[in-house]
C-alpha cells in the first residue's frame, strides 16, 4: 500500500465504497433483461434438460432438445442485440479471477444437473427428469436476474 | 485477493464510478455513460482522457447502425489497478 493513502479520510473511503455498491446496483437494472425474456430463456434451458434426459430411441423428444436450443439462442441474441442497440454490452466472458471462479462454479452446477438428471432418468427414476429441467429452469433465471453481470459480488450487493 | 493498492487517478469519485461501471460491462458506449452518471459531456471527456492517459480505459470508435459511436471499455491493466484500489479501499476500512 501506497503511504499517500493516509491523505484520505476514513468517511470519504466509506462514502467511496458505498458509491461503488450504489453504482453497481444501478449497472445490474440497466443489464437486466425484461421478466418475459427472462421467462423465455430460463424456460427454454429447462425444456432442453427435460427433453434431453427424457430422449430414447424410440420416442421423439429429441426434437424437444433442438425446439428449445433454437429458442435459447434466439432469445440470447435477443438480449445481447437490444443491449448492443442501448448502448450497454454485457459481459460473456470472465475478465479476472473472480468472474471466472463464479463462472466456473455455474458451469459445473448446470453440467451436473444434465448430466445426472439423463443418468437418473435412464434408470427408470422418469421424475428426475422433471426435476432437472424445474431446477436447471429456475436456476438459470434466478442467476440472469440478480447476476446479469457474471459478477458474484456485484450481483450479491443487489439482495441487499 | 487482490493486491491492496491504493490508486489517486481512480480515487476520484466520478473516475471510480466509471470504473466501476467498466468492470461490470464488457463495452458501454459514451453517450449511455454521461446519462448513468448524470455528467456533462465535457466533465466525462475529461475524466475519461485522465483514465485513458493513465492507461485505464480504452476508446473505440465505430460506425454501428448507420451512426458514429464511441465505446469505452476497461484495459486490462485498468481492471486489475480498479480492483486493486477496491481491496486498498476494504483493507483500510477493515483495519479500523
Amino acid at each position: 500500500m501506497k503511504d499517500n493513502e493516509k491523505n484520505v479520510s476514513i468517511n470519504e473511503i466509506k462514502s467511496s465504497l458505498k458509491a461503488i455498491e450504489k453504482t453497481e446496483q444501478d449497472t445490474i437494472k440497466t443489464l437486466r433483461m425484461p421478466i418475459w425474456l427472462n421467462i423465455f430463456i430460463s424456460g427454454s434451458y429447462g425444456m432442453g434438460v427435460f427433453s434431453w434426459a427424457s430422449t430414447r430411441h424410440d420416442n421423439l423428444w429429441m426434437l424437444g432438445v433442438i425446439i428449445s436450443s433454437v429458442v435459447f439462442f434466439f432469445a440470447v441474441a435477443i438480449y445481447m442485440y437490444s443491449k448492443r442497440l442501448v448502448g450497454i454490452k454485457p459481459k460473456v466472458l470472465p475478465t479476472h479471477k473472480s468472474e471466472l471462479k463464479f463462472g466456473f462454479t455455474i458451469a459445473i452446477f448446470f453440467g451436473l444437473v444434465v448430466v445426472l438428471s439423463r443418468e437418473l432418468s435412464i434408470r427408470e427414476l422418469w421424475w428426475v427428469a422433471y426435476l432437472g429441467g424445474a431446477i436447471g429452469s429456475i436456476s438459470l433465471g434466478y442467476l440472469l436476474y440478480f447476476f446479469p453481470t457474471g459478477n458474484y459480488r456485484a450481483g450479491k450487493s443487489n439482495h441487499v | 485477493m487482490y493486491k491492496a493498492e491504493f490508486d489517486h487517478v481512480i480515487h476520484a469519485p466520478n473516475r471510480l464510478q466509471i470504473c466501476s461501471i467498466l468492470s461490470i460491462t464488457a463495452e458501454i458506449e459514451f453517450k449511455v455513460l454521461r446519462e448513468e452518471l448524470d455528467l456533462s459531456e465535457s466533465a466525462l471527456s475529461k475524466h475519461l482522457k485522465t483514465l485513458v492517459q493513465a492507461n485505464y480505459v480504452c476508446l473505440s470508435k465505430r460506425t454501428d447502425f448507420g451512426r458514429q459511436r464511441t465505446w469505452l471499455s476497461l484495459t486490462k491493466e485498468g481492471q486489475r489497478a480498479y480492483l486493486n484500489h477496491v481491496s486498498a479501499l476494504k483493507a483500510i476500512v477493515k483495519g479500523l
